[in-house]
C-alpha cells in the first residue's frame, strides 16, 4: 500500500501547485533574495543566469553560511556599531551567484516532469537534499525550465494526509522501527545566537536544540529563524544576542503561541509523529527522555529514509 | 490566619503605582499562594455574578483598566482564565498584583492556569527575560513558575458554564476526569492537562484534529455539543485565541472566546473584552480599547544602548 501511495502520484501533481515559479537572478543581492523568500513564505529559490537557465538553488542554510563566513572574516573589526555597518555592507553586496549552494548541501539535482514521487524521494534521500526541482524539457524548444520545486515538507504533508496507507507498521513505537538515540547537537540558551548558527554551519545541520543550563530542551533554532531578523536593518547586531533572547524575539513575531520545542518519546508511533510534524509545519522533532533532555532527533529526511527502507523490505519479503 | 509581616494592602497599593515588589516579598506571596491553592480543586465551583477575563499577557495598564471598567475587586467577583505573563512589558507587575489580590480576597477572585503559566513557554515568550531585566537573576521567575504548578485548571459557574483556558481534550470527555488529574506539575507536552490549556475550537472541522500549535487539538462543533450534553453544561467560556473584536461566539452561541489584551503586543490594533455573567447566567461582553497609559509606559528594550541615534 505504501508503494502505491508513492508511485501513483507524479511530482508535478503534488500540492501545493504553483501558478508561477518563483526565481531570482544570479545578480540579485542577498537582501533581494531574502526579500523574495520572505515575501512568498518559502525557504529556497532557484537561481537563474542571464539566459534564464537555472544554475542552482539558494536557501536559508546558504544564507546562514554566508553570514557566518562574513563574521569570521571580519572578526578583527570588533563589536562596535561601525563594525556592524561594515558587515551589513558586505552582506548587501554579496550576490545570489556567490551564495548558491554555499553550504554545499543544496545541490541542484532535478527530476523530470512526470516522474513519480517515489523517484523524487529516492533522489532526496540518496543525495541528502531537502528539495528537488522539477524540470520540463519540452517548453518551446528553449531548453529545460523549472516548473516546480518539490520539498520534503510537501511530501511529508501528502503522506500525512494519507497516513493510513502506511499501514500498521507506522503505528509501532519508533524504537521498534529502528530509530535510535543519538547525540543531539545542542546549545545553551545563554550562548550567542551567532554561536548557534556557527554550530549549524560547522556540523552541517539545519537546526540545533536550545537547552537551559541543566540540559532540558527549551526550543529549536534553525536556519529559517534568521529570516525574521533579516527584515530589520540590524541583522548582525541581533546575532550577538543570547540564543534565548534571539529565539524570544523570533517567536514573538507571531501572534499565535506555538509550542517552542515540539518533542516526542521512544514509545510514540511514527504515524503520530508524522501527523504532529505536518500539523505544526516543522522539519524535525526531538526525542526526549522523562527529564525533557534531548536524546535523539528525527528529521523529515530520517522519516522518508525509513519509509523507503520499509518499502524495499516489503518488496523483498512480500509476506511480512 | 497568621498575617506575619506581609501587608497585602501595601503591596497592592505599591503595585498599582507601577512599582515592583522586592524579591523576598515575592517569595512570601508565592509561598502563601501555594498554600492557598492546594486547597482548591482542579475544577473550581463559583457562583454568579462574576466577570470573566481572558488573556492579559503582561499588559499591566490594561489590567488596571479592566478593574476600572468592570469594578474593583472585591466589589466585583472575577474569574481570570490564565495567560497573565509573556509578550507584554509588565508581566511581573501583572502576576504580582493578581497574586496579591487573590491572597487578599480569596473568595472574590479565581485564577486559572493558561498555557503560558509554564517554565518552558515563559523562557521563550518573554516572562523569563523580563524577570532577569527587573531583578538581575532568575529567582523571581522560579518562584512564580513554581506557583503556576498549583493553579486550578477549570471553573464552573452555577453548575452551568464551564470555563477553561483553551478547551477540550480527547483524553477527558468528562469533567470528572479533569477533577482527578494531577495538576501539580509543569504543563506536559501531551495529555489532558496539556490539551485543555492549548486546544482551540474549529468551526470548519468536526472531531479532534492535531493542532497547528504543536500542542493540544482543534475541536469541532460535534465535540462541543457532546461535551455539553455529557456534562450537563449550558455553555463554555474560554480564552487563548486573539479576537479582533475582543470576543467571539461559536456553535449557536454555545461557546465563547474572551480576549482581554487590547492592541495585543502593542501593535495588533484589536479590541478586548471581559464577560459579565449575571445571576440569570446572561453574558454581556464589555469591550474596550487599549488604555492610554499602556503605550506611554513602554520601556526602552534596546540591548545595545551605545547606538548613536542620529544614524537611525
Amino acid at each position: 500500500m505504501s508503494l502505491n501511495l508513492l508511485t501513483s502520484i507524479a511530482v508535478d501533481e503534488l500540492p501545493p501547485k504553483l501558478e508561477e515559479m518563483v526565481t531570482v537572478k544570479n545578480t540579485d543581492s542577498i537582501p533581494t533574495v531574502f526579500k523574495t523568500l520572505s515575501k512568498h513564505g518559502i525557504l529556497s529559490v532557484p537561481v537563474l543566469n542571464e539566459q534564464n537557465r537555472p544554475i542552482g538553488l539558494v536557501d536559508y542554510v546558504d544564507i546562514v553560511n554566508c553570514v557566518v563566513q562574513i563574521i569570521n572574516h571580519t572578526d578583527l573589526l570588533g563589536n562596535d556599531y561601525y563594525s556592524f555597518l561594515e558587515r551589513e555592507d558586505l552582506f548587501n553586496h554579496t550576490y545570489a551567484s556567490y551564495v548558491t549552494d554555499l553550504s554545499q548541501r543544496n545541490p541542484f539535482i532535478p527530476v523530470v516532469k512526470g516522474a513519480s514521487l517515489l523517484e523524487a524521494i529516492t533522489i532526496m534521500t540518496k543525495n541528502k537534499i531537502n528539495r528537488v526541482p522539477v524540470i520540463d524539457n519540452n517548453l518551446n524548444g528553449d531548453g529545460a525550465a523549472i516548473v516546480n520545486l518539490i520539498t520534503q515538507s510537501a511530501i511529508l504533508s501528502y503522506i500525512g494526509k494519507n497516513i493510513e496507507s502506511l499501514g500498521k507498521w507506522a503505528l509501532k513505537p519508533i524504537k521498534e522501527l529502528g530509530f535510535k538515540e543519538k547525540k543531539v547537537i545542542s546549545i545553551d540558551f545563554n550562548k550567542r545566537a551567532l554561536d548557534a548558527f556557527e554550530l549549524m554551519a560547522s556540523h552541517r545541520v539545519n537546526g540545533v536544540a536550545v537547552n537551559d543550563e541543566k540540559g532540558h530542551i527549551i526550543a529549536n533554532i534553525s536556519a529559517r529563524d534568521l529570516k525574521e531578523l533579516l527584515n530589520e536593518t540590524r541583522v548582525f547586531e541581533n546575532l550577538y544576542l543570547s540564543v534565548g533572547e534571539f529565539i524570544s524575539k523570533v517567536r514573538q513575531q507571531d501572534y499565535k503561541a506555538v509550542n517552542p520545542s515540539i518533542s516526542c518519546h521512544m514509545n510514540d508511533s511514527l504515524a503520530s509523529i508524522i501527523t504532529r510534524m505536518v500539523a505544526a509545519k516543522i522539519h524535525r522533532v526531538y526525542i526526549i527522555d522523562e527529564e525533557r533532555k534531548p536524546i535523539g532527533v528525527i528529521s523529515i529526511h530520517d522519516i522518508l529514509n525509513k519509509i523507503l527502507e520499509h518499502i524495499n523490505n516489503l518488496t523483498i519479503k512480500p509476506m511480512q | 490566619m497568621n498575617t506575619s509581616s506581609l501587608n497585602l494592602d501595601y503591596c497592592i497599593e505599591k503595585l498599582q503605582r507601577g512599582e515592583i515588589l522586592p524579591e523576598n516579598t515575592i517569595k512570601e506571596i508565592t509561598d502563601k499562594m501555594k498554600e492557598l491553592l492546594i486547597g482548591e480543586s482542579n475544577v473550581q465551583e463559583i457562583r454568579s455574578p462574576v466577570t470573566v477575563v481572558g488573556d492579559v499577557h503582561g499588559q499591566f495598564y490594561d489590567v488596571l483598566e479592566i478593574f476600572k471598567i468592570g469594578g474593583q475587586c472585591p466589589n466585583t467577583n472575577y474569574l481570570f482564565l490564565g495567560d497573565y505573563v509573556d509578550r507584554g512589558y509588565h508581566s511581573v507587575e501583572t502576576i504580582s498584583l493578581l497574586t496579591c489580590l487573590k491572597l487578599r480576597y480569596p473568595s472574590r477572585i479565581t485564577l486559572l492556569r493558561g498555557n503560558h503559566e509554564s517554565r518552558q513557554i515563559t523562557q521563550v515568550y518573554g516572562f523569563y527575560g523580563e524577570c532577569m531585566r527587573k531583578y538581575g537573576n532568575p529567582t523571581v521567575w522560579k518562584y512564580f513558575t513554581e506557583m503556576f504548578d498549583y493553579l486550578s485548571v477549570a471553573a464552573i459557574i452555577d453548575d452551568a458554564i464551564y470555563c477553561v483556558h483553551g478547551g477540550l481534550s480527547p483524553s477527558a470527555p468528562a469533567i470528572d476526569q479533569i477533577k482527578v488529574l494531577d495538576r501539580f506539575q509543569e504543563v506536559p507536552n501531551e495529555g489532558a492537562l496539556s490539551d485543555i490549556l492549548w486546544s482551540d475550537p474549529d468551526p470548519e472541522r468536526d472531531g479532534f484534529v492535531e493542532s497547528q500549535r504543536g500542542a493540544g487539538y482543534s475541536y469541532g462543533k460535534d465535540v462541543v455539543m457532546r461535551f455539553l450534553h455529557t456534562n450537563k453544561m449550558q455553555h463554555i467560556i474560554r480564552a487563548h485565541q486573539l479576537c479582533m473584536d475582543g470576543y467571539q461566539t461559536l456553535f449557536d452561541n454555545r461557546l465563547s472566546t474572551v480576549w482581554s489584551a487590547p492592541n495585543y503586543c502593542y501593535r495588533c490594533g484589536n479590541m478586548a473584552s471581559i464577560v459579565e455573567v449575571n445571576e440569570k447566567l446572561e453574558r454581556y461582553f464589555n469591550t474596550y480599547a487599549a488604555a492610554p497609559d499602556s503605550l506611554s509606559n513602554k520601556p526602552n528594550l534596546d540591548t545595545n544602548k551605545e547606538l548613536p541615534d542620529y544614524f537611525l
